[in-house]
Parts: C-alpha cells; structure tokens; sequence
C-alpha cells in the first residue's frame, strides 16, 4: 500500500490545561488528536495536581509544517509555566489528506 | 467544654479513616485506594451534597435565605483578601503566590463541610439546610477575587479561562445539579433514591477520606523542603477566617449549627477548584506552596481542631 510520511507529535502535559492545549493545537492547523491518561516522573516530578487527575499523553499526526508550528507554540506558551515535554517521530500513514 | 468537643470530633469515623491513612502512609503503608474510586467518590458526594441542600432550600422561605447569602458574598470577598494580606505580610509571599494562597483560602472545601454536617449532626446540633447552596456560591466567590488581586501578572486569556474552570468545573456543576434535582424534586419523591444518596453517604465519605489521608501525608512529606512560612499561613488563616465567618453568620441570625458551619466555610481551604483556576490563571505560582498549605496543613487542621473550634464558637455566639 502507498504510505506518505507525516509527524507524530506527541506531548506529556498536566491534566488541568487539556483543553487550552487542545483549542491551541488546532489553532496551529491540527485536524485530530487522541489524548490518554499516564502516569510516570519527569526532571519536574510535579506531582502537586494529583486531584485534578494524572497526566495527559495527547498525540497528534500532522504534516511537517504544522508539526513545526506546534513545537515552536509550546516552547512559547507552555514550556516554561507548565510541566509539559514534547517530541516529534515521523510515521507512514496512508490518507495523507486527512492529517 | 472545647476539649469534650474536640473528642466528640475526632472520635468520628471519617476522622478516625483520615487520621489513620494519614499515619498509615507517613509510615510507608501503602493505602492507596483504586484509582477510579476518587472520581466515583467525588461525583457521589457532592451530588448527595446538593440533593440534601436542594431538599431543605425547597422548604426554605426566601426570607430566611436572603440574609446568610449576603454574609456568604462578604465571607467571599473578606476571606481571600485577609489571606493575601496574612501571606504577604506574615508569609512573605510574592504578589503571585499570595494570590494563589488567596484563591485557595477564599474558595471552599466541600470535604471540611461535610465533615463539619456529620460532626453537627452527631452531636443533635441543629442546622439550616440550604448551607450546601452557600458552599457552591462560596467556592466562586473567593477564586474570582484572588485572581482579581493578581489580574496583573496574567494575562487576559488565562484569567477568562481559569475564570470559565471554575464556573463550569465539575464539583460547582454536580452541587448545582444536585441543588436543583432536591430542590425540584422534593423530600417525598426523592424517598426512593434515599438507600443510596443519604443511606450510603456517610460510609463513601469515610472511603473518601481514607483517600484524602493518603494525599494529605504525601503532602506533608513536601513541608520541609517548602519551610516553615507555610506552616504560619496554613494554620493562621483559617483560623482567623474561621472567627470572621462565625461572627458574619451570626450577624446572619443563623442558629449555631449554620454559625458553625459558617465558620468551616470560611475557615476552609481549597484543594480540587482553585489549584486547577489557579495553575491556569497564575501558572506562575507555585503549586508545591499552595497545594502543600491548604492540603497538607490546613486540611487536617481543620478536621482535627479546626471544626470543634469553630462549633465552641457557634455556641458561644448563639
């Protein structure tokens, strides 16, 4: 099957800021998203939000512009003030019109 | 009396549950309960919360209401503005961080209520029922005039989202719900739904507890690394918010029960609500100080020695 290269953009963050990552993902042209629960420890160990719920893991699959677009509006936005990593891993998709 | 009082309080069993998952988890016990218990625990409580204070507000006259809600909306603005100035002054907190103190000494804590309603109820003190509606009107109040204090140092989007969080969150929707399905529904018909929502709620309240014993240790575990400061905030505040909403409720013309109540309200502090406004709205802030002082500190305080100080002083008012 033919398969086109697009960007897996994944990102750990807190759970009480779900929703303004989510409207700010799309801001920057992403046209899906799944997010899961997870747990783990990171250089910030923040553990303070524990009653709003573990961390989020939301991952997105765009092109490699809007995966750019959305590296450089976290490290504006949410790398400093919240406990948020986030990296990129190109994967094969076939439909590439639908990310 | 006080000391019969404080025996009276401690000797009940989401007390005892919360004492002794405290302990048990300071000792390296480990009581942690399924993860999915605390939502199902959460949404159970304050649902029964609002269906019990829907019930009586239902029978309440207006006339009876009016004055309690306006000493609420004052309780509101006084409450946080007595905890920024506490945490700047005696704390030596920043103007951020005394704001996020504020928003949590502002807002309320349902679980200190409900602690409060079995520990009245134990002793046959009597109280009104629609102080549930002041505790949903309590916990907005108190966030929107922390964050006001510190307006400056967010920005305009964050403040109308953290402001939007709190409005819609969760425990503000389920004790609405909860108001407006006993309010509408009535004691008569809400008898079939009474095995669960009244006959179940004390024993989910002592599961509940044994929860917040467990996350109240492991912030405990964070007070040394945060210093001493926080100790003089967590215990100083709600004490003196405790004496403010006691003499406010009483002005209110509330029996001692509400007085006392009143003053758990007041003396409360939040810890679901306001951190998620405040992370959002002051994500500057940090969360290890206001989570530690009003989960670590002034929760338990008030549970222990907080709420028999405050019906000592219901009774000394009424």
């Amino acid at each position: 099957m033919n398969t086109v290269i697009r960007q897996l953009v994944t990102i750990i963050s807190e759970p009480v800021i779900e929703n303004k990552i989510v409207e700010d993902i799309k801001k920057c042209g992403a046209k899906g998203y799944s997010i899961s629960s997870v747990r783990g420890e990171g250089v910030t160990g923040n553990r303070s939000l524990d009653l709003n719920g573990p961390s989020i893991r939301l991952e997105t699959v765009v092109t490699d512009k809007v995966a750019e677009k959305i590296l450089q509006m976290l490290a504006d936005h949410y790398f400093e003030t919240y406990a948020t990593v986030a990296w990129i891993t190109p994967v094969h998709v076939v439909r590439p019109a639908r990310f | 009396m006080v000391a019969s009082a404080f025996l009276d309080n401690i000797l009940t069993a989401p007390v005892i549950a919360f004492i002794a998952a405290l302990v048990a988890t300071l000792l390296r016990f480990d009581l942690r309960l399924p993860e999915s218990l605390y939502p199902i625990l959460s949404t159970f409580l304050l649902l029964a919360i609002g269906i019990k204070g829907g019930k009586s507000l239902a029978d309440a006259p207006m006339s009876e209401v009016w004055k309690p809600l306006i000493a609420a909306v004052v309780i509101g603005i006084v409450t946080p503005l007595i905890a920024f100035a506490f945490s700047r002054l005696v704390g030596k907190l920043d103007i951020v961080n005394a704001s996020a103190i504020a928003a949590h000494y502002g807002s309320v804590s349902a679980v200190t209520f409900t602690v409060a309603l079995s520990s009245l109820e134990s002793r046959n003190i009597d109280f009104e029922g629609f102080m549930a509606g002041l505790l949903a009107v309590l916990e907005v109040i108190g966030i929107v005039v922390a964050l006001f204090l510190a307006r400056g140092s967010s920005d305009g989007d964050n403040w109308k989202s953290a402001l939007s969080e709190v409005i819609r969150g969760r425990s503000i929707a389920l004790l609405t719900a909860g108001i407006v399905i006993g309010a509408v529904v009535g004691t008569e018909r809400l008898a079939p739904t009474d095995p669960l929502f009244v006959g179940l709620f004390s024993g989910a309240l002592v599961l509940f507890l044994i929860e917040m014993g467990v996350i109240a240790a492991e912030r405990l575990r964070d007070i040394a690394s945060i210093g001493p400061r926080i100790i003089v905030i967590g215990v100083g505040v709600p004490l003196v918010n405790g004496c403010v909403g006691a003499l406010l409720g009483a002005a209110a013309g509330l029996s001692t029960g509400g007085v006392a109540i009143m003053a758990t309200l007041a003396g409360s502090a939040s810890y679901i609500a306001a951190p998620a406004a405040v992370r959002l709205a002051l994500p500057k802030a940090s969360p290890g100080l206001y989570v530690t002082t009003s989960l670590g500190i002034t929760f338990p305080l008030n549970l222990t020695v907080g709420i028999p100080i405050y019906i000592a002083l219901a009774q000394a008012l009424t």
